[in-house]
């Protein structure tokens, strides 16, 4: 059933997503996960064949645990503090980190997560700057969404744009990165989501499992159960965790957008309804994608990819929602009710344009 | 000139004179509402702290916005009467049924 | 109104309800009512009243309805007649004011147990208001039934209490409705309780069954036969033209295409406000009336509707709550729910999971419906000649 395992080694592991780690800058001694919890842990994803993402904290593991890693294929997300330790991490930034960039090595392979807040939206096409030929690919995350205003959006909008104009002069010449926002809808022909807890689930340090990290730090008593090497965790409700139950994003083609279920539940308190918020920012990027896309249409291997269509909308709700009361009585009375002359006047009084082109 | 919802409500000395489009009746249901909201306003007014009531300019206004739902209300009537060739005796209303936009002669 | 007609809400549903629960106070204790925790204190206040008010007048992009209906409940409503009286008042003068469109279409609507209606107090404001204003009051059918459930903490029943107001609030309210309630104790005495209201003069009857799970093996059965029963006395007595009870609809026990995907309740799209300005998507979500679930809160009067909060009750569908035996269900058409006792009820914190426990019941009325138009048709078959 699951994919791969999420396993946070210590509670104060790095955020690697839109989720917020309280603990992630505590002082003290770490508290990592105890180690015969991690050797089942690993022996189930060996024996199941489960790929498995190590979230790591600020702290270099003990001997035994890096060991033990090494023996599952896997991935080590891992803060710019342990770039050194742990060279072949994917390296979680914060935008906020952006006077350390500088030490990150030139890396034309690597995979690279920048975390970006409210406050860093200004600077965001700048840091994207400062971080070239240090990835191949970058996967940008906005945290703090839930307080996102008009305006933080906006200039979200500005900053992607800009970001978009230099990707694509790189793609004219003939350059790969990839950055997940504006990269990944022109190529994705169906949703590619985050899918927490139907491809992936996660293990904490307390042996519960959770539908990703952000609930278990949210509130570790969101768990799902307890993890069991001998029986797969069922989570109630689980429909609610795929597209097809997502009353907006099933009919959504911002395919790139990770559907965060967290996010969801955050916001909404319906774990597959997405906030406006969420909506908004994820159409953004898909215009600004799809402006990307027209514009490299001469260019191979873009020529070949379909076009995106043209919206008039930035939040599927507007399309999907059921209708709050009708104060347009045109559209509320049955037509057989209506008078024909009433009909046509109130056509021609709500659009009055239509006799002229008549 | 009362206005009832519904028919069939016990008052059976009625009779069935014609028809207005629903356009028709959204005007006259609008003057009826506004009408009544206007009275029920100045119940609760009638009631209210002097300090209201000394806002002649507010109470004015209530007088003379009910002066012109009237007199809109009752050309509303004039007009339809005039079209559908409606007449009414002493003693006798008209009346119209929200729903079904039929028009009644009331003895 | 004739058998099998839906009365028609006013303003054909398109009206925006918004509730205040003035009082969590009763002076009955009801047995099914979904109401956990009746107490004396919580009681709305004027400020509160009026800072809601004032948010809702003036957000106008938000309330964009063209009508309104100010529901007033409790607990007992008319426990707070004063307060009511002055929050009518204000909202009155400020639709007036402000020149809102509303102030040409709105209605205050109250659900009563009946027992203050004839008081000086509630008289003055039904006199001040009568044009605008919707009454029911609550009674459950015979005296037996109605004092079986609605009762005084002290046990007694509350018929003789209620009743005694009948005859003035149907004088003033000619045509008025009333709400009756049934539950799994009173079961056996529903067609007597469905006659019983038609003589005392209430030709329109609303009776639902209660919401909740209160039902036993052997219920529908017991229902099926009930509705049977007062199904052959509509037709011996020939009621079927002038009098109305709310379980014989010829929509109902259809089988509902995939296509047809709205919700059934109308839950986010009506306001309740709760005596601290908290808003609620309904008043089946308030802290008083979860018996398992955290309260839904969408907001408050202070700092306004939380959209994102509203948001999954206006994309929420009948396919994506529904398990596949409803969805394919043959007799699936007015099968009802109530979102707020299906989140109470749900596995988690959502309001995606339907409750199905009514599903034999539902069934039942559908036999008796069937029967009910069946044996109708033949007799108006028979009358036709």
């Amino acid at each position: 059933m699951y994919k791969y395992l999420l396993v946070i080694l210590e509670k104060g592991a790095v955020s690697f997503c839109h989720y917020s780690n309280p603990y992630y800058h505590s002082q003290g001694q770490p508290s990592f996960m105890p180690l015969d919890l991690l050797e089942k842990i690993v022996r189930y994803a060996r024996d199941k064949e489960l790929f498995v993402n190590f979230l790591y904290g600020k702290h270099r593991l003990p001997t035994k645990y890096e060991a033990l890693i090494d023996t599952v294929d896997h991935v080590k997300m891992i803060p710019l503090s342990l770039q050194e330790s742990y060279p072949d991490g994917v390296l979680v930034l914060d935008a906020g980190e952006r006077d350390a960039f500088g030490s990150i090595g030139k890396n034309a392979s690597r995979n690279i997560i920048l975390r970006v807040e409210q406050f860093d939206l200004r600077q965001l096409a700048s840091d994207v700057d400062l971080l070239r030929g240090t990835f191949k690919r970058l996967n940008l995350h906005l945290v703090g969404i839930e307080r996102f205003t008009e305006k933080d959006i906006e200039l979200y909008e500005t900053q992607v744009k800009a970001m978009g104009e230099k990707l694509q002069q790189a793609y004219k010449m003939g350059g790969e990165i990839e950055i997940n926002i504006l990269t990944d809808r022109m190529l994705l022909q169906q949703m590619n989501n985050c899918d927490a807890g139907v491809k992936h689930l996660t293990i904490a340090p307390n042996g519960q499992c959770y539908i990703c990290p952000g609930f278990y730090h949210d509130d570790e008593a969101a768990t799902v159960g307890v993890w069991n090497e001998d029986q797969e965790i069922l989570i109630d409700n689980q429909r609610l965790l795929s597209l097809q139950c997502a009353p907006i994003c099933s009919q959504c083609d911002a395919f790139h957008c990770k559907r965060c279920v967290y996010l969801n539940q955050l916001m909404t308190l319906e774990i597959n309804v997405p906030s406006k918020e969420q909506c908004v920012l994820a159409h953004t990027e898909r215009e600004a994608s799809r402006q990307m896309l027209k514009r490299l249409r001469n260019i191979k291997p873009f020529d070949m990819l379909p076009a995106i269509r043209s919206l008039s909308y930035r939040d599927p709700f507007e399309v999907v929602a059921q209708p709050i009361g009708n104060s347009d009585p045109l559209l509320a009375d049955r037509a057989e009710d209506l008078d024909v002359d009433d009909y046509l006047t109130q056509i021609y009084e709500m659009q009055k344009k239509i006799l002229q082109k008549l | 000139m009362e206005l009832d919802k519904k028919a069939g409500c016990g008052c059976d000395s009625r009779s069935l004179i014609g028809k207005v489009t629903p356009r028709e009746r959204d005007e006259i249901l609008a003057l009826f509402e506004r009408k009544n909201g206007l009275t029920e306003l100045a119940h609760s007014l009638a009631e209210a702290d002097d300090d209201v009531l000394k806002n002649s300019y507010f109470y004015n206004k209530l007088v003379t916005d009910m002066g012109k739902t009237l007199a809109k209300y009752q050309q509303w009537w004039d007009d339809q009467a005039k079209v559908h060739q409606w007449e009414k005796g002493a003693g006798e209303a008209w009346e119209i049924n929200f729903d079904t936009c039929q028009v009644f002669l009331r003895k | 109104m004739a058998i099998g007609e839906s009365e028609s809400s006013w303003q054909s549903g398109r009206a925006k309800t918004i509730t205040f629960i003035v009082t969590e106070a009763c002076q009955l204790r009801c047995g099914y009512c979904y109401i956990v925790g009746k107490n004396e204190t919580n009681r709305m206040n004027f400020t509160v009243a009026k800072t809601a008010i004032d948010y809702i007048l003036r957000n106008r992009r938000l309330f964009d309805e063209s009508s309104v209906i100010w529901d007033f409940i409790g607990g007992e409503p008319l426990l707070e007649i004063e307060l009511i009286d002055k929050i009518c008042d204000y909202i009155k003068l400020q639709m007036y004011e402000l020149d809102h469109p509303w102030f040409n279409s709105y209605r205050f609507s109250f659900s009563t147990n009946g027992l203050l209606y004839g008081q000086e107090k509630v008289q003055r404001f039904i006199k001040k208001n009568k044009r605008h204003l919707s009454m029911s009051i609550s009674i459950d059918g015979t005296k037996e039934k109605h004092d079986s459930q609605r009762v005084f903490p002290d046990g007694r029943g509350s018929y003789d209490a209620v009743t005694k107001n009948f005859p003035l609030w149907m004088r003033q309210f000619p045509g008025a409705g009333t709400k009756a309630t049934v539950s799994h104790q009173d079961l056996p005495l529903l067609k007597d309780s469905v006659v019983h209201l038609w003589e005392m003069g209430l030709k329109n009857v609303a009776i639902n069954l209660v919401s909740e799970n209160v039902w036993e093996p052997g219920d529908d059965l017991i229902y099926e036969a009930q509705l049977k029963q007062l199904a052959d006395y509509i037709i011996e007595h020939e009621l079927y033209r002038t009098h109305n009870c709310s379980f014989f609809l010829k929509t109902i026990g259809q089988p509902i295409d995939r296509s047809e995907d709205g919700n059934w309740c109308g839950a986010g799209k009506m306001l309740a406000i709760d005596y601290q300005g908290t808003f609620y998507p309904c008043i089946r979500f308030v802290p008083f009336s979860m018996q398992n679930k955290p309260a839904r809160v969408i907001g408050n009067c202070f700092d306004g509707l939380d959209l994102n909060k509203v948001r999954p009750f206006l994309v929420l569908n009948r396919s994506m709550q529904s398990p596949a035996q409803c969805l394919d269900c043959e007799v699936a058409s007015g099968c009802a729910w109530c979102q707020g006792n299906n989140y109470d009820l749900a596995q988690t914190d959502t309001i995606f999971q339907r409750a199905v426990y009514t599903c034999d019941m539902h069934k039942a009325r559908v036999r008796a419906n069937l029967y009910f138009w069946d044996k109708l048709s033949g007799t108006l078959g028979r009358e036709l000649g």
